[in-house]
């Protein structure tokens, strides 16, 4: 129920972080609407995501996903899952979606008032939401938040904490840049909701702490 | 998941990206350790070993130990649901599927979640609670399969051991009883042995404003703004 929800971080490092999630209703709307999630798909390539994702192909981006082999494989159940990082281009998704009116819902996770303003820029009417309340129990359990901002971005913990270590330690090591390391963090994301730009700034910001 | 020891030469590049940490060096090969291995496939599907000393082991798809991977590896699909993931199109399709109505506060536990993991077993800590209060756990959830009733909140006794990386409890409440509810759920927090992400689901009034975020303001709750938002493009759109 919460596969994008709970990204952890300060308000700031999210911006610039929108998960985009839409698929049909099982058992409602899916049956013969392939077509409308190709078309959906073909959009969004056209304006191009940050990263994105299949678990039916079990492919991303930083797995080399060839856009028009994915489309092709796409079935009446197959959800699209993606983010974005620049705002002006997630509208123009939303915006092409609304004039085809393709039926298929959409979710997008982002701060709340952005995304209300966002649905009025487009002429959309938001129609229910998802409220993290947080994360409760033995906390101790948890890595440090400055890790937790990196693993809460795949909602399925594919990513580790362990890697995320490594990653930041090679970056600070000058072992490799921090555009490599995001893209090995977002690799185990099948999905495709890690967004690797976020995490190459916050890679940035702490090699400038 | 296994390791060949005969394949492995020790280079240890998989153990990082366990989310379970279940992977150790013994002896100079890496070796999982079975009770905390969540069959999530990572190990494998990132390809990093260089020999292909990882493999999925038969003992992986058979029960009990198969539900671990239907709970913990994303592209597995449930057989009683169809729908890859551990839970269900919930907010997502809300615009079509109208499941969470205005009134009523869809709400989802996952357990084990931000990537500590949880035996089945230890959501009972909740859902007995649940269960006697009368809430109905949602019936296309994957979790609610392997209660011996749902009506008890008991797991099966043959999977309670099990460790997956996360499991969700979901249900509808209408909204009169959130108080109620929500103090049990505060009160299983201190009680569980493992981590829980508490979400809800609501609907927005027909001037864009979301009234449950006042609402759980006053009863204490700081409401992070990072929301999920179902954008009303579903058809054919159900408003009740």
């Amino acid at each position: 129920m919460t596969h994008s929800l709970h990204r952890i971080g300060s308000s700031d490092n999210k911006q610039g972080d929108y998960v985009f999630i839409s698929r049909p209703a099982m058992g409602i709307n899916h049956e013969g609407c392939a077509p409308r999630i190709r078309r959906s798909l073909q959009i969004i390539f056209e304006v191009g995501p940050t990263n994105l994702g299949s678990l039916t192909t079990k492919e991303n981006m930083a797995l080399g996903l060839n856009p028009e082999e994915m489309i092709s494989k796409m079935e009446d159940n197959s959800p699209i899952m993606c983010c974005f990082h620049d705002r002006e281009k997630i509208k123009e998704v939303l915006t092409r979606l609304k004039e085809e009116d393709l039926g298929l819902s959409v979710v997008v996770t982002g701060e709340m008032e952005d995304v209300v303003e966002l649905c009025r820029e487009v002429g959309l009417k938001p129609h229910s939401a998802g409220i993290s309340l947080g994360i409760y129990g033995k906390t101790e359990l948890l890595p440090e938040e400055d890790v937790l901002c990196f693993t809460t971005m795949c909602g399925h913990a594919m990513v580790s904490a362990g890697i995320v270590k490594q990653m930041k330690e090679s970056v600070k090591k000058g072992i490799m840049s921090s555009e490599e390391a995001a893209n090995i963090l977002s690799a185990p994301c099948l999905c495709g909701i890690f967004n690797n730009v976020k995490a190459q700034k916050m890679l940035d910001e702490e090699c400038e702490k | 998941m296994k390791i060949y020891e005969d394949k492995c030469i020790g280079c240890e590049n998989c153990i990082p990206y366990c989310a379970m940490n279940a992977i150790s060096m013994v002896d100079g090969i890496a070796v999982i350790d079975q009770e905390e291995c969540v069959e999530c496939g990572v190990c494998l599907r990132v390809e990093r070993c260089p020999v292909d000393a990882i493999y999925e082991n038969e003992e992986s798809n058979q029960w009990p130990r198969s539900v671990r991977k239907v709970f913990s590896d994303a592209t597995a699909k449930h057989e009683n649901t169809g729908v890859r993931g551990r839970g269900t199109e919930e907010v997502k399709t809300n615009d079509v599927t109208a499941r969470f109505k205005r009134g009523f506060i869809g709400v989802a536990l996952e357990f084990g979640r931000p990537g500590v993991g949880t035996k089945l077993k230890d959501v009972e800590v909740i859902t007995e609670a649940l269960a006697k209060e009368g809430v109905e756990f949602e019936p296309k959830n994957p979790l609610t399969f392997l209660f011996t009733d749902a009506s008890t909140g008991k797991i099966r006794e043959d999977v309670r051991e099990e460790k997956v990386l996360s499991a969700i409890v979901e249900f509808v409440i209408p909204e009169e009883k959130i108080e109620k509810i929500f103090s049990l759920i505060q009160e299983a927090a201190d009680k569980t042995e493992t981590v829980f992400s508490w979400g809800l689901v609501a609907r927005f009034d027909d001037e864009g404003n979301l009234p449950i975020v006042d609402k759980l303001e006053k009863m204490g709750f700081r409401v992070p703004r990072n929301m999920k938002i179902n954008v009303g493009l579903g058809r054919p759109l159900r408003e009740e």
